[in-house]
């Protein structure tokens, strides 16, 4: 049982964990699927007011007999997503600007199709509306890569942010179980430790990696203190006096004394209740005598 | 005395031939005055095509790619010789300065070639705004706004409504446009 870790056996935050994972990434899904046809649609209505646009204006350029102005605006626009331009007038004027396209529309008048075209059959919008006032019509091929690479773009990004969303609940649950981890002491103490650890009460110590818990959570102690409760703990129960104490926790320290000791007894007792609001009673004082470790006789 | 002669001749020669190449300028060298506006109307009537179909743009670069093209037709383009449309209302208005017209007359032209100007400078705020805008619906605005500014500059009346603006002018010059 030992042999597999804590937060393995703990199934129900895998559970937790596969949960948001799958959540996030549906949502990422779905939002990124409306939004490809949000820029889809918005691109598709745009560029149909936009052949519109210029097909009034070419209307009234062409009423006016100016076909060299109607040139100009045909390759403005074709220096841009438009592919080509077609203005085709009653009275036989016939204007092409961009690349040559040989089949027919690919709808009727006022009609829009998305075709698709070349090598890698990238998408194109075929529209053709009429001309406002002189009778003619207007065809219009737009290269919809512009909206296409939008929305590539906001999948990647998309993605990229759902993997990194799921990365950081996978680190904030593994730095939860880890913490969960660090508290079960004694769970997590193997045969030869458990055989060492000193028992007393709630309070666990293991001396093969200067360890101490409390209450199944860890106690935080600097070496002295570590020291001090170990010298208690040897002996739970017996009054350990100061000079015992001092010789046992401070052999090197000549100049320490019964102020120390006090001192660390009251850190180590702070230390406890931080845990335990009666923590500070494991560590009991016999005025005169010295200190024992509170093994509940 | 024979020197002075010559000096007098020289003269005659050169005020005449002075006389010669104004009396041409003014008529056949240059253009006169409703052939300009006319070709100023021209200019202004592509402009309100291209933000026309500009404000429709379906992507950002076209957006862009329109409105560097409206900049050079208000602001002049280096390698265009005829200069952009604010040059060319800010001349037409020391134009008027300098010709002798009825105080009152004066007075609605220079007005209305003031209009013109103001409406234009506002026009090219809005395009060069429209030229840095970082996204396609602020860019559809500025274009919006160009087009409404080159509107105003034209002057079209509605139910006799109207600041005074170019069609003020092509109306007192009788310049060959349809408005």
């Amino acid at each position: 049982m030992n042999a597999i870790p804590v937060w393995l056996r703990n199934g129900r935050l895998i559970v937790a964990a596969s949960v948001v994972m799958v959540c996030t990434g549906l949502a990422v899904g779905l939002f990124l699927a409306s939004y490809a046809s949000v820029v889809r649609s918005s691109f598709h209505e745009r560029t149909v007011t936009y052949a519109q646009a210029f097909a009034a204006t070419a209307g009234s350029w062409l009423a006016r007999g100016d076909v060299d102005v109607v040139e100009t605006l045909a390759q403005f626009l074709v220096a841009g997503s438009v592919v080509s331009v077609d203005v085709v007038d009653p009275s036989g004027v016939a204007i092409h600007w961009g690349s040559a396209i040989d089949d027919a529309p690919a709808g009727n008048l006022g009609s829009v199709a998305v075709v698709r075209r070349g090598p890698s059959h990238e998408r194109y919008l075929d529209i053709t509306t009429p001309t406002a006032s002189s009778g003619g019509h207007v065809r219009m091929v737009v290269d919809t890569a512009s909206s296409e690479a939008a929305i590539r773009l906001a999948v990647t990004f998309g993605a990229g942010g759902a993997v990194v969303f799921d990365a950081g609940i996978i680190g904030l649950l593994a730095w939860a179980l880890r913490g969960r981890h660090r508290r079960n002491v004694n769970e997590e103490a193997s045969p030869a430790e458990a055989a060492e650890q000193v028992v007393v009460g709630d309070l666990v110590i293991v001396p093969a990696r200067c360890a101490a818990s409390f209450a199944g959570r860890p106690l935080r102690l600097t070496p002295k203190q570590y020291a001090l409760l170990t010298v208690l703990a040897s002996e739970p129960g017996r009054v350990f006096s100061e000079a015992e104490i001092l010789s046992a926790a401070w052999p090197d320290s000549p100049y320490a004394d019964a102020r120390d000791i006090k001192q660390y007894v009251y850190l180590l007792r702070r230390r406890l209740s931080e845990i335990r609001p009666d923590g500070r009673d494991v560590i009991v004082t016999v005025p005169g005598f010295g200190y024992r470790l509170n093994d509940g006789r | 005395m024979r020197q002075a002669r010559t000096a007098v001749a020289i003269a005659v020669v050169m005020l005449v031939g002075g006389l010669a190449c104004i009396g041409q300028s003014e008529n056949s060298a240059f253009p006169s005055v409703e052939q300009r506006l006319a070709g100023f109307a021209d200019r202004m009537r592509l402009g309100l095509s291209i933000a026309s179909v500009a404000a429709f743009s379906p992507t950002l670069s076209d957006a862009r790619g329109h409105a560097e093209r409206l900049i050079a037709l208000l602001r002049g383009d280096p390698r265009d010789p005829v200069p952009g449309l604010i040059s060319q209302a800010e001349l037409f208005a020391d134009w008027i300065l300098a010709r002798s017209f009825d105080p009152e007359v004066r007075r609605t032209l220079l007005g209305a070639a003031a209009n013109v100007q103001g409406f234009l400078r506002l026009a090219v705020e809005a395009v060069i705004s429209a030229n840095r805008d970082r996204g396609l619906a602020n860019a559809t605005e500025d274009l919006l706004r160009v087009y409404t500014y080159l509107l105003a500059a034209w002057a079209q009346p509605v139910d006799g409504i109207v600041v005074p603006g170019l069609s003020t002018l092509l109306r007192a010059f009788d310049a060959p446009v349809t408005t």
